[in-house]
């Protein structure tokens, strides 16, 4: 294929390198500094890539063991809260109606969940590569965990309106919780492996 | 060095020799020393600019492009895998968004000011046919479409290996040696009289 071409791959490899300006360098560090003002670039960068967009540019992306753990500690203090209006919630409905009591189970559902987060976000603070695998694999399975119950509840609910449009609300929620506390993971431990490399 | 074409610069030997080190200057940077930035502009500066100039043949354009390639890896670093070379991302990164530019702006190619290298047993009369022939490929190239054209500026501009072709247009490596003979071909076609 050489010999056919020669003369066309020499006259290729010894044309003249274009020289970028002088200034080429500086101009790409003025504009990495000063953050773009285009409304669409950060609508395109909110749709495309909606938690790193949340975390601004490229040198706030960085998530962090310290995040990782903060972000935890308050999934797990939201449901803390969440269970203990369920409990107190649940008890006056249950007063004035019948419950089935897979709902009636669910602040129990909700305190484990709790109990689970906060004590990831403490594991988390370790900076250990176990600690970062136990909460993914934790997370994931809360997510599946929610499915299935949004499921079982949907079914118990399916005689009130109102509560099949909870139960929805409820298993969304808890599924964009998981997904949202699975990126952030990710992102942490892709840079916790490249610090790791060093 | 390549030591038949001695005068093709754009990848020295130190680019390759000093993986480690642009390493720890990626870590560094992803600490928050945004600054160290410049040192990776300032080394891939030419090759990028070079390889983006070559597949749009408009120097306003590949500055900008080359810009914000640039810009667009700064913002995508923490992505980048260490445990690979910085300059076939930064290819990748570039001809992505130069495919794009084309698209957008349809096959309008201005072939770059060529110079052919002078070497000292040139007289000027051979220079000016080499300057000739550099330009007149660099128009057929233009003609190219922009698959060939970018594995022909990859092999042969820019020097890189198969291997490194392929890594970039993310295709396997005989798909990219068939693409750089395409592009050839569709070349010599194109340079015939």
């Amino acid at each position: 294929m050489q010999d056919e071409f020669r003369h066309m791959i020499r006259i290729a490899r010894n044309t003249q390198q274009l020289i970028p300006p002088d200034d080429f360098t500086h101009r790409v560090m003025g504009r990495i500094s000063a953050p773009r003002q285009n409304f669409f670039f950060k609508i395109k960068g909110i749709l495309s890539d909606i938690p790193s967009s949340w975390e601004g540019k490229f040198p706030q992306r960085k998530i962090t063991g310290t995040d990782c753990s903060l972000c935890f500690l308050a999934a797990g203090y939201f449901y803390f809260i969440m269970g203990i209006v369920f409990i107190f919630g649940l008890k006056k409905i249950h007063a004035e109606m019948a419950i089935p009591r897979w709902i009636m189970l669910q602040p129990q559902f909700v305190l484990i969940t709790a109990f689970a987060f906060i004590s990831l976000g403490v594991l988390l603070t370790k900076k250990n590569i176990l600690a970062i695998r136990a909460a993914y694999f934790i997370t994931l399975s809360y997510i599946g965990i929610v499915l299935i119950n949004g499921m079982i509840a949907y079914k118990f609910c399916a005689i009130i309106p109102i509560s099949i449009l909870g139960t929805l609300c409820l298993t969304s929620a808890g599924i964009l919780m998981g997904v949202f506390l699975s990126t952030m993971l990710r992102r942490y431990h892709t840079y916790f492996e490249k610090v790791q490399q060093i | 060095m390549n030591p038949e074409y001695p005068n093709v610069t754009f990848l020295p030997p130190e680019l390759y020799m000093n993986q480690r080190q642009e390493k720890e200057l990626i870590v560094h940077i992803l600490k928050g020393h945004q600054d160290k930035y410049a040192l990776i502009v300032e080394k891939y500066k030419g090759p990028v600019f070079n390889l983006i100039c070559r597949m749009t043949g408009n120097y306003q354009d590949t500055e900008d492009l080359a810009q914000e390639t640039f810009v667009r890896a700064y913002e995508s670093l923490w992505r980048f895998n260490t445990k690979k070379r910085l300059f076939p991302w930064l290819c990748a990164i570039g001809l992505n968004l130069t495919r794009n530019h084309l698209k957008k702006k349809g096959r309008d190619f201005t072939a770059p000011n060529q110079e052919a290298i002078a070497s000292d047993r040139d007289n000027p009369e051979e220079l000016i046919v080499r300057q000739q022939e550099a330009d007149r490929l660099a128009q057929c190239l233009g003609k190219l479409p922009i698959r060939l054209r970018e594995a022909v500026v990859l092999r042969y501009y820019q020097d890189l290996s198969f291997e490194e072709v392929s890594e970039i247009l993310e295709i396997s490596l005989s798909a990219a040696k068939m693409r750089v003979y395409r592009g050839l071909e569709k070349l010599r076609e194109l340079m015939a009289p």
